[in-house]
């Protein structure tokens, strides 16, 4: 549970940042389309959602509500300090953590 | 005003003004409030620093020290009155 | 707002970092202090009633007439159990194998407390904690500051560019770390503030209380202590009475016996309820008639607003949710450190490239004081742990020397930081801070620790911190390579930026 809150934190941040011009860009050399734009942001939302769900799950409300805030911040860091030296590692990972994740949840 | 009595002035405003201004704003609240005195005491405590924090931007946020202090006083003018008058008798 | 955000930044950052640091540290104080008593690394675990039992033994043949007996069963982190008793007016601890039921000799140390003593009163007492206090206000500010000054903080908000040169790959680092984890850094302030507001913001308890924080507490929890009746009476023994405790606080949750006149007629055994498993810091607690057995009472229940303190308290001294949550304040904590550190570097990097050509003696006088105020701090942390196994166990005072010794260490760095050759200081005080934390695991070993000890399954955590000092001694090597650049080439590229910087941003 927590490293599937962990993944999917990871994931969910980096939804958001190649949701952004200036990292998609980073990535595949173009802005993102309007449609892949919105695309990401949902996946970004789903991404946190679940990120919180595995927390409360772990945790219960209160505490799991705190842990989710460290783990956005933890994903996000992790995610900041990948970026500038390998964006398709952080694809990549930001893709199968999920499908990792949901694994662990059975 | 020069700019060092300026800065000076607004080092004031923020520490001792903002320190009267939190204390005063406490206490205010710690008499008000409409609970066990227990319970105020704690409540007040932990909103206490917010005006701190605020009185701290505001000292440096301002035109000058000048309107610091104003403001500072002009906000901490009731809350002193409130604590003096209601200040429980020994 | 930029003025109050670099200058007080600056003006606090350098015991912002120190207390950021240990306070980071304390997260896992009981593992430290674990660590630093290796005596005990090799204790086997045992069930609860079984400790208590020969606990009982031990306090009744070493203090019989004690005030007041105290045993802090073993748990997850700690097999040994902790005793302790207060006799005319002062306390005394020992360890006891839980497995035998003999004490344990330990060398003296303050072990991780020395940490959380740091953190909030710099080792000062009252006066200290002021300090603390005034650095803290002037940390939430800066905060404050920080958000509003940040013009593009969405744009940003994933922003870092390392090959950038001078000071963007520090603004970057520095926003990051900022950024990311600020629910956190708002958070850990804030309730920090909070913990002691019956020393610097007592007016509430001026107004209610006569200024004692005891008669505030007094309120809120009940006290099931008599006062002396001055009768011998025979003590009946405290093992049975775990079971009638796990009924109110739950099965495993007793963390703590307290005897109060133990061999008195007013004594009462009281036990307190483990609150690792909820953000309050508060501790269920039932009573006993020590010598009848009789129920005295029970608190479960607690003052909604002295709850809520109560709960800001646990959000500050993150001892609740395991050690996953525990290690998820510790990382975030280190981001917040490293924001308060890169924030300081970055404050020379910016002047640096601003007067490009000539840096003032202001400008090398804080470059310089940077370094003791960051690597030496480090250094001096990790110190710690190297005094704690280099000096006697036996060493009268040790206690007073592990701490006392750090002092002149980080006058060293000081001395190093102010004399040495520029492009020197940050890789070799970078440097030793790594050598120490890769060579710790070796220290353990070679100093009496048995980190992967038979006695305790998997992974003890003496295991754990040797392999985060090895984690900390790497990145600090990485760091201290990436400061050992060449100042020139930096400055050049750096004023280049800078004017680019500047027409961006206007």
């Amino acid at each position: 549970m927590i490293l599937a809150g962990l993944l999917y934190s990871f994931a969910g941040m980096a939804a958001l940042c190649f949701a952004m011009d200036r990292h998609h860009r980073q990535l595949r050399h173009r802005a993102p389309a309007g449609g892949v734009r919105l695309a990401l942001r949902v996946l970004a939302a789903v991404g946190l959602a679940l990120a919180l769900l595995a927390c409360m799950e772990r945790w219960g409300w209160s505490m799991g509500l705190v842990a989710w805030f460290g783990m956005l911040a933890l994903g996000g860091l992790a995610l900041v300090f990948l970026l500038p030296y390998a964006p398709r590692t952080a694809a990549w990972l930001a893709v199968a953590g999920p499908i990792i994740a949901a694994f662990l949840r059975g | 005003m020069p700019r060092l009595l300026d800065l000076f002035g607004r080092l004031l405003a923020a520490s001792f003004g903002g320190y009267a201004l939190t204390y005063a704003f406490t206490g205010t609240l710690a008499l008000l409030l409409p609970v066990p005195r227990p319970d105020a005491v704690y409540i007040s405590a932990m909103i206490a620093f917010l005006p701190f924090a605020l009185a701290v931007l505001w000292a440096f946020a301002a035109r000058s020290a000048g309107r610091a202090w104003v403001v500072l006083l002009a906000a901490t003018a009731p809350c002193a009155m409130v604590l003096l008058l209601g200040w429980p008798a020994p | 707002m930029a003025w109050l955000h670099t200058w007080g930044g600056l003006a606090f950052g350098w015991l912002l970092f120190a207390i950021f640091l240990t306070g980071t540290l304390s997260v896992f104080e009981h593992e430290i202090s674990h660590w630093m008593r290796p005596e005990l690394h090799r204790v086997g675990a045992v069930s609860q009633a079984e400790a208590i039992a020969r606990a009982e033994r031990l306090l009744r043949h070493e203090a019989p007439h004690a005030a007041h007996w105290q045993i802090v069963l073993p748990d997850e982190g700690e097999a040994a159990a902790e005793l302790r008793w207060q006799q005319d007016g002062a306390w005394a601890t020992r360890y006891m194998d839980a497995a035998t039921g003999d004490p344990i000799a330990v060398r003296e140390t303050l072990g991780g407390h020395f940490f959380v003593d740091f953190h909030y009163s710099l080792m000062a007492g009252r006066t200290g904690i002021w300090v603390v206090a005034a650095a803290t206000v002037a940390m939430l500010a800066t905060l404050l500051s920080g958000i509003i000054i940040h013009k593009r903080i969405f744009r940003d908000f994933f922003t870092f560019r390392p090959r950038a040169t001078g000071q963007r790959a520090w603004l970057d680092a520095h926003n990051a770390c900022g950024v990311l984890a600020l629910p956190f850094h708002l958070m850990i302030t804030y309730t920090g503030l909070v913990i002691s507001f019956g020393i610097y913001m007592p007016v509430g308890l001026q107004l209610f209380f006569e200024n004692s924080a005891g008669a505030l507490r007094s309120q809120v929890v009940t006290s099931f202590e008599r006062s002396v009746a001055g009768q011998p009476a025979e003590l009946l023994p405290i093992a049975p009475f775990l079971e009638k405790a796990e009924a109110v606080l739950g099965q495993g949750a007793a963390q703590m016996v307290v005897v109060h006149d133990p061999g008195d007629a007013s004594a009462v055994i009281e036990f307190f309820r483990r609150f690792d498993d909820r953000i309050a810091a508060v501790a269920d607690h039932v009573a006993f008639d020590g010598v009848t057995g009789a129920w005295l009472g029970s608190q479960t229940e607690w003052n909604r607003a002295a709850l809520a303190w109560r709960t800001m308290v646990g959000l500050h001294l993150a001892q609740f949710g395991g050690d996953a949550m525990r290690w998820l304040y510790f990382l975030c904590g280190l981001a917040g450190t490293a924001m308060i550190g890169s924030g300081l570097v970055l404050f020379t990097a910016k002047r640096r490239t601003r007067h490009a050509a000539e840096a003032s003696r202001f400008d090398r006088s804080v470059a310089r004081l940077n370094v003791s105020a960051i690597a030496g701090v480090i250094i001096a942390c990790v110190a710690y742990l190297w005094f704690n196994r280099l000096l006697p166990a036996g060493l009268p005072g040790r206690e007073s020397w592990e701490v006392g010794l750090l002092l002149p260490v980080w006058l060293v760095s000081l001395t190093h930081a102010l004399v040495r050759r520029s492009d020197l200081v940050w890789p070799e005080q970078l440097g030793l801070a790594a050598f120490l934390c890769l060579a710790l695991p070796v220290l353990d070993a070679a100093t009496g620790g048995a980190p992967l000890s038979a006695a305790t399954p998997g992974l003890g955590s003496a295991a754990v911190l040797d392999l985060t000092a090895l984690g900390c001694g790497l990145a600090l090597a990485l760091v201290a390579r990436r400061l050992a650049r060449p100042d020139a080439r930096a400055v050049r590229k750096g004023a280049a930026d800078a004017r680019g910087l500047a027409r961006q941003n206007r």
